[in-house]
């Protein structure tokens, strides 16, 4: 670490707690960084081994083209065709992959009999026909979080998906399949924190969630994330993440979610809230705080798993882990990275009980020393490395057993395929379950109970 | 009342809405104006700009673990990284720009501005031995990009790439894209003040117009070790270099001032002649416009470097650019100013000069 080197002159950290009066007091905030093992990047990332995954992305808003553009870094992707109902949206992404052929009518993308597998990124209320369409043509799905924009519409999906046994399905939740958070994951598990306390967690972002379009009927189209009918609203577009995260990491299933809505930023006559507030109710009393807004960027995301031994900030793909002076010792504490959690301003600092303006980052000037990848990279890598070694091994148990029946070709597949980490039709329909459920009691202002039986698919 | 007849035309009398963003991107800070009918709509297209803005940050920021830049700092020495066509194609921009100018221009120059101590603030003079060892490690011949696999490949180890002088003009480039997309018909860009776009009709109703800053008159440690934005606080009175009209089309400025550099005799700046390894000193500032501001900003760093003697080349070999450079003259805080393409009531300065 180049300390020295920071790029704001006559500021380090080391000069900062020499010369700051508070400096024990922040020494007692350092927290362990939580930080993966790194694994050396495989060679057979260089020559793939099996031939390359055809994929079509289907939806060519800025999530879409972020697709597009994260699948071109997928070594064993081809990304072979790109389809949008609007021209210019796919004129735009044809920008992005001119290699890839531009299609507007998605039944025609399916037709390709060449194409493996297809990525779903359309407005959240049009995903059913189009999933329900591709597993139909046989083709491996990857289907945006959340699946549905109603509970009956993901469920539906999640039996299609479970139906297309020869097929692989991803939803959209990549948090599942970031090597940090798959880390974090079995750290919490591990009961490294005590009891769990409670958890918070936030997003923020300054942004208005309208898009603009020359053509009036177009740019209401384009604006399906307001509209009342359609929209999962803030929680089941942006908040999802996060609670199917809390979700995995505490390993249960809320019971009951309170929420409130607000239109505090942009009263521009929207009727889908800007502001949310949640409360989640977790057995053993345990609950989520959690808040989501469009009108301030501050402290931008965060999530704090608060136990009686030790707790957990994580921000982005980082985690902190700060234990209570009387909690039992692992015995690798002492070997760990150390890394202070300070305000990152030398004036107006405040000492919160959230400790809400950290360092986080890599200080600006300073070079990484290890590449990494964004959770949406790992979870792409995973999708089309499935698919490449799920075709693989099909095509070898097809070869040796002929067409048998499911009960059959499962053992083998168990025995023999072991997928990389990812969200699958279950994951993707408890946490839309449970996003749209946290979306109606910020709708309609009343508690939901969430009944065990909603969560099996029948 | 009689006098209010006819009913007054209501764009005459309300001014069209002016929405403007800001992100802070790259290194600098990239600001948005935009006008049109609709408030929402503008608002809604500039920040889907500013994504864009982001987004190119994400892709070529040497700092993110992440970006495709750090993936090949980080492992192109090793084995061939695989880069979206987006990032490809401004790598060979970046390469075809490096040979024309016979590497004037070049994203591989990080190691020698490292020697002068630039990047972290604190200049100092390298040793013939350092300059020489960083200078072997310079060059877009080292890079092999494979046009077919798209993937990125060093030479040798210790090369590093820095898309800094070219980065930005494609951040406003994408940026730009997306608001014509949009139906936005008005809007001005820039990073930082040093490259910027005007596309259509300003406010007023004339064409963006933007002043190039005239030099301050003294260029001493104490002048360079000021912010960028420095020299037009310190030369108010004194008239600007030009002033330039952009409807659609880009402008990008280099100056030599504005970050830390070793003391010497005469003008210092903190441009590095990647061909020499030696600090730039024939020139203070150059500027360059042309309808792609990803031309603009890496022809502009290009000019600085080449100075006056490589003015009249580069604008023959890319057609369609305008350019000046500024040098300085012999008594003190003077300067001289040649240009090619920019008429001579543009020269705001050179005209006051000559009366």
């Amino acid at each position: 670490m180049k300390v020295e080197h920071s790029a704001q002159p006559g500021f380090n950290r080391r000069n900062f707690i020499g010369a700051s009066s508070v400096a024990a007091a922040y020494a007692l905030l350092g927290g362990i960084e939580l930080v993966p093992g790194q694994e050396p990047e495989k060679p057979a990332d260089e020559k793939p081994a099996v031939p390359k995954v055809k994929c079509g992305v289907i939806g060519l808003g800025s999530w879409g083209r972020e697709l597009v553009a994260t699948l071109q870094r997928v070594p064993q992707a081809e990304l072979v065709a790109i389809c949008d109902t609007y021209a210019a949206a796919l004129r735009r992404a044809s920008r992005l992959a001119p290699g890839a052929t531009a299609i507007q009518n998605y039944r025609e993308l399916l037709a390709a009999p060449e194409l493996d597998a297809v990525l779903v990124a359309t407005p959240t209320h049009l995903h059913k026909e189009i999933v329900l369409a591709a597993l139909e043509a046989g083709k491996h799905v990857y289907c945006e979080a959340p699946l549905a924009h109603t509970v009956e519409d993901a469920r539906e999906i999640a039996r299609a998906a479970r139906a297309a046994y020869k097929q692989i399905f991803q939803a959209g939740l990549q948090y599942r399949s970031d090597n940090q958070r798959l880390y974090v994951q079995r750290n919490i598990r591990s009961g490294e924190l005590g009891s769990f306390v409670m958890v918070r967690a936030q997003w923020h972002k300054k942004q208005s969630w309208r898009a603009a379009s020359p053509n009036p009927e177009r740019e209401k189209e384009l604006n399906w994330r307001l509209d009342k009918a359609v929209s999962p609203g803030l929680v089941g577009e942006i908040g999802i993440h996060q609670l199917d995260q809390v979700c995995w990491f505490l390993n249960r299933l809320p019971l009951r979610v309170h929420g409130y809505g607000a239109i505090a930023a942009w009263a521009d006559g929207r009727e889908v809230a800007d502001t949310v507030q949640l409360v989640v109710e977790f057995p053993g009393q345990v609950r989520l705080l959690y808040d989501a807004t469009l009108g301030s960027s501050f402290d931008a995301e965060q999530e704090v798993y608060f136990g009686t031994n030790a707790t957990v900030v994580m921000r982005g793909s980082r985690a902190w882990l700060f234990k209570e002076p009387d909690s039992p010792l692992a015995g690798w504490e002492v070997y760990a990275k150390k890394e202070l959690f300070v305000p990152s301003s030398e004036t107006g600092i405040v000492i919160a009980a959230d400790s809400s303006k950290q360092l986080l980052h890599v200080a600006p000037g300073q070079q990484p020393i290890t590449p990494e990848k964004t959770p949406l990279h790992q979870a792409l890598e995973a999708f089309v490395g499935n698919c490449a070694e799920f075709r693989a091994e099909v095509h070898d148990f097809t070869e040796a057993y002929g067409q048998t029946d499911r009960a059959t070709f499962e053992q083998h597949m168990a025995a023999n395929f072991k997928a990389r980490p990812a969200a699958g039709y279950r994951e993707g329909f408890i946490a839309t379950l449970i996003a749209l459920k946290a979306n109606e009691a910020v709708v309609t202002g009343q508690p939901v109970e969430l009944r065990p039986e909603w969560f099996e698919l029948g | 009342m009689r006098l209010n007849r006819r009913k007054p035309d209501p764009d005459y009398f309300t001014p069209l809405p002016v929405v403007r963003l800001a992100i802070n991107a790259m290194g600098t800070r990239f600001e948005l104006v935009l006008t049109g009918a609709s408030e929402s709509s503008l608002r809604a297209a500039g920040e889907v700009a500013l994504d864009e803005i982001a987004r190119a940050e994400a892709a070529l920021s040497p700092y993110n673990p992440t970006s495709q830049v750090a993936h090949i700092n980080l492992m192109a020495a090793e084995r061939p990284v695989k880069v979206t066509p987006e990032v490809f194609a401004l790598l060979q921009r970046a390469k075809q720009v490096w040979e024309s100018t016979q590497g004037a221009f070049d994203v591989t120059v990080g190691a020698l501005v490292e020697c002068w101590g630039i990047g972290a603030g604190r200049p100092r003079t390298p040793r013939t031995q350092e300059l020489a060892t960083a200078r072997a490690r310079l060059g877009m011949d080292k890079l092999v990009l494979d046009e077919r696999e798209l993937t990125v490949r060093f030479k040798c180890r210790g090369v590093a790439l820095d898309l800094g002088a070219i980065g930005k003009g494609y951040a406003i480039d994408a940026a730009v894209a997306v608001l014509r997309d949009a139906g936005v018909t008005s809007a001005f860009i820039h990073a930082g003040t040093s490259t910027m776009y005007g596309l259509g009709a300003a406010p007023g109703g004339g064409p963006w117009r933007v002043a190039v800053a005239a030099p301050p008159t003294r260029l001493t440690l104490s002048t360079v070790t000021q912010d960028a934005a420095a020299p037009g606080t310190e030369c108010s009175t004194r008239a600007p270099v030009c002033i330039l009209d952009l409807d659609g089309a880009a402008l990008s400025v280099s100056a030599v001032w504005g970050r830390a550099a070793p003391a010497f005799d005469g003008p210092i700046g903190h441009i590095v002649d990647p061909r020499t390894g030696e600090l730039v000193r024939h020139t203070l500032l150059s500027a360059v416009t042309c309808p792609s501001a990803t031309d603009a900003d890496a022809l502009s760093t290009a000019l600085v470097v080449l100075g006056p003697d490589g003015l009249n080349s580069l604008v023959a070999r890319y057609r369609g650019i305008r350019a000046l450079v500024v040098c300085p003259d012999r008594n003190a805080g003077g300067f001289k100013v040649r240009s090619v393409g920019i008429e001579s009531g543009e020269l705001v300065a050179a005209r006051a000069a000559n009366e």
